[in-house]
């Protein structure tokens, strides 16, 4: 089971959950107009219930959904006053790792294009736009439409979302949310994209651009592949790099921070001075916003675990020994 | 040559009791393959055609062209593939050729004996294609013990064409996404007399067919595959996929399923089911976006009848 499942099981509980009433799906250009039903206000004290029911199906069973759907009401906006950033994404209980990473490459290397994919309806929807392209490698643009009730756990969104301290207080930026809804929405629900994808579909989606992968192995140095990812950091390009089986024994060392079948974000490479010798980094992001379990910082000592953001930065050997390959878009 | 653009060779020490059991099972079950393909070959002849269009028998006693022989052990297949000109056929020794390569441009890689196997390193797919317009071909070989994100045995992100005949997958792992054998999400996949057996993949034990590709299955074997989702084909985006007399029996998804399609509110597969077998387990479609499902001249569970429009001749049986 990949890290990040486990994460998300080792937390679930179920709870009851309120019937839904019937609603008509939105966007289903076939179906006939027919008034929408009125949707019966919650009591007191209960959530809300879910405007776009294509989405509710996130879990195997919906009897096993541990979570309830909630009207983002704390003043949370679509991006925060500092803008759109890598850090902003945190992944959630769900097995969407090439999601969160892709959302934060995105984010960090062409934030333009995250901002022009969201438009505001002003009318508590979004309309979020992607690409994806066809069998002649063509692109073709699709849109959806989401509201921002998100399924919580307890006060917080159960699935993406970015929570940050902005002068002291902790603001909530709903993109990354309400990105992940829409796609859930676009690919049939929470769980068809909750077990596992290819972050370049995703850094396509939002850039329109074509992504390639490239495995991390090769002869010596593999300056071919270093070569590639500095071009690709210098032109701020979006880069995620991608782990082997969770089984293998290069991850289970809670020294390495790092684990198996998961997706990061490349925030970028850099080459530094040491002596006569000039050495390779690569900065990499965890989707969860840490790099290490709380278990295993606190097994070796890491005491910025939870302040970095996810954030840290490997020699090039030690990152081609982790990481079994590398996805560019653009 | 500078570091860096020669494919990558990861020679795994592998203990010898290991080496027997592998060899034994994966060269047996390829062997009962080769003499049933050539036996099909026999009233096939002079039909087959590399990738790139040319014949690869003129005749019914014609040897195959072989341009380059690659004898198995070390790194000889690299070294073969680095200095193969393109359209280059190579002729694979029996024994245990050490893969996990890049393949970049269009070849055809062919076993001239049964045992002929490409060992993954468990580091990656034992081959991948992830440039446009290789046009590749595999025939009679094993491919096993590869680990990757997609596609263990075989991951086809570029836009060409595969075309593996007579081979056997097994042993591998597409664990993050899925496709234990093979992950393709581009160009064409042409899959002939292939067997898929022990493989495991998060979604498809022994095939994941994504985005927008097109494959056509003509008497492949799955047996004993095993997925989150879907123990044997997972079908998802605009894939469009013909299976042709295939049998599956004894996949097993966590989920129940042998078989599940779905697509998108933007694109959904198809999938033709054409005089198939199938032992148990369900079919999924969907479920919340369906493909197109259709079966005619198979023998399928009886579950499946309300998942696959019916197109005449099938055979509905309860669950064995």
């Amino acid at each position: 089971m990949p890290a990040h499942d486990t994460k998300k099981k080792k937390n679930q509980k179920p709870i009851p959950q309120q019937p839904k009433p019937q609603q008509p799906k939105p966007q289903q250009p076939q179906a006939p107009v027919q008034p929408k039903p009125q949707t019966p206000a919650p009591a007191p004290g209960q959530p809300r219930d879910l405007v776009d029911p294509s989405v509710t199906r996130d879990e195997k069973t919906k009897a096993l959904d541990p979570y309830t759907y909630k009207k983002n009401d704390r003043g949370a906006k679509v991006f925060g006053p500092d803008g759109v950033k890598a850090g902003d994404v945190q992944q959630g209980y769900i097995g969407d790792c090439y999601m969160a990473s892709a959302m934060s490459a995105v984010a960090g290397s062409k934030p333009d294009a995250v901002q022009q994919a969201i438009k505001d309806n002003k009318d508590g929807t979004f309309t979020v736009r992607f690409f994806e392209l066809d069998y002649s490698g063509r692109k073709t643009a699709h849109s959806e439409t989401v509201d921002a009730d998100l399924p919580h756990y307890g006060d917080m969104p159960a699935y993406a979302k970015s929570t940050e301290k902005v002068d002291g207080k902790q603001y909530m930026e709903l993109w990354p949310s309400i990105l992940e809804k829409a796609y859930a929405q676009w690919k049939g629900s929470y769980d068809a994209m909750g077990n596992g994808g290819i972050a370049g579909d995703v850094m396509t989606a939002l850039t329109g651009e074509r992504s390639s992968q490239v495995t991390t192995a090769g002869a010596g140095e593999n300056d071919a592949l270093w070569t590639k990812m500095k071009a690709a950091s210098d032109q701020k390009k979006p880069m995620t790099a991608g782990t082997g089986g969770e089984e293998d024994p290069r991850y289970k060392d809670p020294k390495a921070g790092v684990y198996g079948w998961h997706a990061y974000t490349v925030m970028g490479v850099e080459e530094a001075k040491e002596g006569d010798k000039t050495k390779r980094y690569v900065v990499c992001r965890n989707p969860w916003a840490k790099r290490r379990r709380n278990s295993d910082a606190a097994a070796v000592g890491d005491t910025t675990n939870d302040t970095a953001g996810g954030v840290f930065k490997l020699e090039w050997a030690e990152f081609r020994r982790l990481y079994d390959n590398v996805t560019v878009n653009g | 040559m500078p570091n860096g653009t020669r494919p990558r060779i990861q020679v795994k020490t592998l203990k010898l009791p290991r080496v027997i059991a592998i060899l034994a099972y994966c060269a047996a079950s390829q062997f009962l393959s080769f003499v049933a393909g050539h036996a099909v070959q026999a009233t096939e002849k002079a039909t087959m055609h590399t990738a790139s269009g040319h014949d690869t028998t003129s005749a019914a006693n014609a040897k195959p062209i072989c341009e380059v022989q690659v004898e198995a052990g070390g790194d000889h297949l690299a070294h073969a593939l680095l200095e193969a000109a393109p359209g280059s056929h190579l002729c694979l020794q029996p024994g245990v050729h050490s893969a996990s390569l890049s393949i970049s441009k269009s070849l055809t890689l062919r076993g001239i004996a049964a045992g002929v196997i490409l060992q993954g390193s468990g580091r990656d797919s034992v081959l991948r294609v992830d440039d446009d317009g290789v046009a590749l071909r595999l025939e009679n070989l094993v491919l096993q013990g590869g680990s990757a994100q997609a596609g263990g045995g075989l991951a086809i992100f570029g836009r060409g064409k595969v075309h593996a005949s007579d081979c056997t997958f097994c042993d591998n792992t597409g664990g993050m996404v899925g496709g234990g054998a093979v992950y393709a999400r581009a160009g064409m996949l042409v899959l002939e007399r292939c067997i898929f057996t022990r493989n495991h993949g998060r979604q498809g034990g022994a095939l994941m067919l994504d985005m927008a590709m097109h494959a056509e299955l003509q008497r492949c074997e799955f047996s004993n595959n095993t997925a989150d989702i879907a123990g044997a084909l997972r079908i998802s985006e605009a894939a469009e996929v013909d299976l042709k007399a295939c049998k599956l029996a004894g996949n097993l998804g966590a989920d129940g399923s042998q078989v599940r399609a779905s697509g998108t509110r933007s694109r959904v597969p198809t999938v033709r089911l054409d005089h198939c077998e199938v032992d148990s387990g369900r079919l999924i479609n969907g479920p919340e976006i369906q493909g197109h499902i259709t079966a005619k001249g198979c023998k399928l569970p009886a579950s499946w009848k309300g998942s696959a429009t019916d197109g005449g001749g099938n055979t509905w049986r309860p669950a064995i």
